[in-house]
């Protein structure tokens, strides 16, 4: 019973939306003029002298004004009432701190539905025009900072150029085998792989799921996973990568053999891998080679000293550098004060 | 062993940080907001992807770290050290991190306008100020709502050892809130099957639960409802889950965790170590002790060496692990301390107006200072560092759109770091 009568009601108030057109002028404009304008103005000089701003930066007394909105957003969306803060603050119960006009009794009935129908009829404003000035722009835009400059984002920008998306399928394929994908930069067409907290059931099979993203793969952690030498062949395949983490896998110097042709590679994670000096032999030619992580290998100083000479560019990162600290160092106990 | 009590607390807790079920009515934040305006936020080249966040509780005074004013009357009897990047000197506290300025942008131009504790902590987590009606989310809220959580597994957002900080959800879901972890030692704790319960068992249960609690949420098919049903979903995933070693510091090596101390900071780096390797997005640890309101020179004989030794060893060990590269590693405090000494008891009082603060890894260049006191230390001079600033830095380099608006349940517009101004220059 109570639902016929919403819905009866609904019915009419759609009626009442077509029938009477509701003018700006002569039914909200005086709503505005009466509860909104004294906080909602051009800008005043108040009794001290100081200048008054308008409050959330938002003026009611001209056309462009409305349109604008406050700083922060539009307060009319033509033809959704609800989404109007114009309407929707004023029927927000009378001690919501939202509540508009925050001073004084709550708008009437008749009052707020003015506005709201005004609102669902597309927000028509006639022949008024009110004070000049205000433009619809957002204010969100204006404040976006310039996208950070890296040569490695730029590295990556330019390597994604000319590469054709990902097809879903292929993409698809490699999920269920349980890969996270996600465009290397927003909007890239390179991709970067992961197994997130799968890494114990990811194997060479796995692996082998990406292949037809071979174009599109620029980054590939493989830490802690389960794969082996052998399959890293599906990775020699990977022409765009220039990122491999294999930390804490049982990859080792035949492993390596494979990454030889990668000539973007940027950076190789071979923590705690078995890796000796012999295998670091098939990475001499790659001199894109920006960052090499060796700690907890089998690599000696010999085996650092020759990379160093053939890849001068290269971060070699080597290892853990402990602390040095005095035996009577404190422990973060504060001594009592005697 | 786990009595039913303790499972009963863990159950809560996981609860209110992993799914938005608190002690609060659950407020309608990201979700809604979302609805409302469409597409979620469209994320930016990002040079970093996770946050090691160390604050200095109380008030880290900046004359005495790392803005040294050697020869000033401020100075008192702190000395400088130079470090291996040139023109940046430093507590000599400070001589292991000295050797690492090389990879840390140290930002001394910080300006905030909280001058008490509670304030001050406030509005460097979020970036607005303290006030009666509304709470507002810390910056790692706001990475895990609009850069997602990586590890389905964890908590996207943990802080450790300390909590006092108001460092919250905020406005949006508690799902976003973090996950406190006292003792890092001690680990997650209540987090393991009752040793007298065997898994079928505990599955037959929990299955008996959740038949019994089925008809009630298709009644009543709420948010607040459904919460709950999740939460025991999440709670065994994270139970049974290999993710949750995480948190196990015990795996580590022993002469690691003496490395990077035994202290409570050092080991909860070495925690915050081993949870960003597990994709947890943000975590902060905490140092509180910094109050110097007394002696403040013989206080720092205590703290440095902490912080020199714990940072240093993080620095070195996310280095050498190739985590560095993606992981911002932050150092700030809620305000600076007095350049002028009390002398009657050689301590500093709470200075907002100038401090500084730490950035390094993630994108950003080591080796260099930014922003720039006077001689004594009392007065920003160049290229001010507001808090929003700050906090926009830190956004900045995670990608997170710094214009991207977020509604409040009330319908009040927010943004990470309210407009502050990020320091572009320093990536």
């Amino acid at each position: 019973m109570g639902l016929l009568v919403e819905l009866l009601a609904a019915v009419a108030v759609v009626a009442s939306e077509q029938d009477a057109k509701v003018d700006f002028e002569s039914r909200v404009l005086p709503v505005l003029k009466e509860r909104c304008f004294s906080c909602h103005e051009a800008g005043k000089t108040g009794s001290d002298g100081k200048p008054i701003k308008p409050k959330a930066g938002l003026r009611l007394d001209g056309k462009g004004w409305i349109l604008r909105g406050s700083d922060e957003r539009a307060v009319v969306v033509p033809g959704e009432p609800a989404k109007s803060r114009l309407y929707s603050l004023t029927v927000l119960p009378a001690d919501h701190e939202d509540r508009m006009p925050s001073k004084g009794d709550p708008l009437t009935k008749a009052q707020t539905e003015a506005i709201r129908l005004w609102i669902a009829q597309g927000a028509n404003f006639g022949s008024w025009t009110g004070a000049a000035g205000g433009k619809v722009e957002t204010p969100a835009a204006a404040a976006a900072p310039p996208p950070i400059v890296s040569s490695r984002l730029t590295m990556l920008e330019a390597l994604g150029r000319g590469i054709p998306s990902a097809s879903p399928a292929n993409l698809d394929r490699a999920r269920r085998a349980g890969a996270t994908i996600e465009p290397v930069i927003p909007g890239s067409p390179l991709l970067a792989v992961s197994f997130v907290s799968r890494e114990g059931s990811i194997g060479d099979k796995e692996l082998a799921e990406l292949a037809p993203l071979a174009a599109q793969i620029t980054r590939v952690d493989l830490g802690k996973t389960k794969v082996t030498d052998g399959g890293l062949a599906s990775v020699a395949s990977f022409t765009k990568l220039t990122w491999l983490d294999l930390h804490e896998t049982s990859v080792s110097d035949a492993g390596l053999a494979a990454l030889k042709g990668l000539s973007e590679l940027r950076s190789l994670n071979l923590f705690h891998t078995s890796v000796t000096d012999e295998g670091l032999g098939a990475l001499l030619g790659l001199t894109s080679l920006e960052d090499i992580y060796l700690r907890e290998t089998k690599v000696t100083e010999a085996g650092i000293a020759k990379l160093e000479e053939k890849l001068s560019k290269t971060d070699i990162h080597t290892g853990f550098e402990a602390p040095k600290v005095d035996p009577g160092a404190p422990t973060g106990k504060r001594k009592k004060k005697k | 062993m786990m009595d039913d009590l303790s499972r009963r607390r863990f159950l809560s807790n996981a609860a209110m940080s992993l799914l938005g079920v608190g002690g609060l009515p659950l407020l309608d934040g990201l979700a809604a907001a979302q609805e409302k305006q469409g597409a979620p936020a469209p994320l930016r080249p990002a040079t970093a992807k996770n946050v090691i966040y160390l604050f200095m509780s109380g008030g880290m005074t900046h004359l005495d770290t790392f803005d040294l004013k050697p020869g000033a009357a401020t100075q008192g009897p702190t000395e400088a050290l130079k470090t291996n990047a040139d023109g940046v000197q430093i507590s000599s506290h400070l001589p292991n991190l000295a050797r690492h300025m090389d990879k840390i942008a140290v930002i001394n131009s910080l300006n905030s306008t909280q001058g008490a504790h509670a304030q001050g902590q406030y509005f460097m987590h979020t970036s607005y100020t303290l006030r009666g009606t509304i709470k507002h989310p810390t910056m790692g809220a706001w990475l895990n709502l609009m850069g997602g959580r990586q590890n389905p597994n964890l908590p996207g957002h943990v802080a450790i050892g300390g909590g006092s900080n108001g460092a919250s959800a905020g406005f949006l879901e508690s799902k976003y809130a973090p996950l406190p972890i006292g003792d890092p030692a001690a680990g997650l704790q209540d987090s393991t099957r009752a040793s007298g319960v065997a898994g079928e068992v505990f599955d037959r249960r929990l299955e008996r639960a959740q038949a019994m609690n089925r008809a009630f949420a298709a009644e009543h098919d709420q948010k607040e409802v459904r919460a709950y049903t999740d939460m025991y979903d999440e709670a065994v995933r994270l139970m049974n889950s290999k993710d949750l070693e995480a948190f196990d510091l015990r795996k580590e090596p022993d002469s690691l965790r003496q490395a990077y101390g035994t202290s409570s900071f050092g080991q909860g780096c070495l925690l915050a170590r081993r949870l960003i390797e597990n994709k947890v997005r943000f975590v902060e640890v905490e140092q509180g002790g910094w109050d110097t309101h007394n002696e403040n020179f013989e206080a720092m004989e205590d703290k440095l060496p902490v912080i020199d030794q714990a940072l240093s060893a993080l620095l070195s060990d996310l280095d050498s692990r190739g985590l560095l590269d993606e992981t911002l590693v932050v150092l700030t405090t809620e305000f600076g301390r007095t350049p002028k000494i009390v002398t009657e008891r050689m301590g500093r009082n709470h200075y907002p107006k100038a401090f500084s603060g730490l950035m390094a890894g993630g994108g950003v260049r080591g080796g260099q200072k930014y922003g720039k006191t006077d001689a004594t230390g009392e007065e920003v001079i160049e290229n001010k560092v507001t808090v929003p600033d700050f906090n926009a830095t830190i956004a900045y380099a995670l990608g997170l759109p710094l214009d991207h608006i977020v509604h409040s349940p009330s319908g009040r517009p927010f943004t990470v770091a309210d407009k502050g101004k990020p320091v572009t220059t320093i990536f």
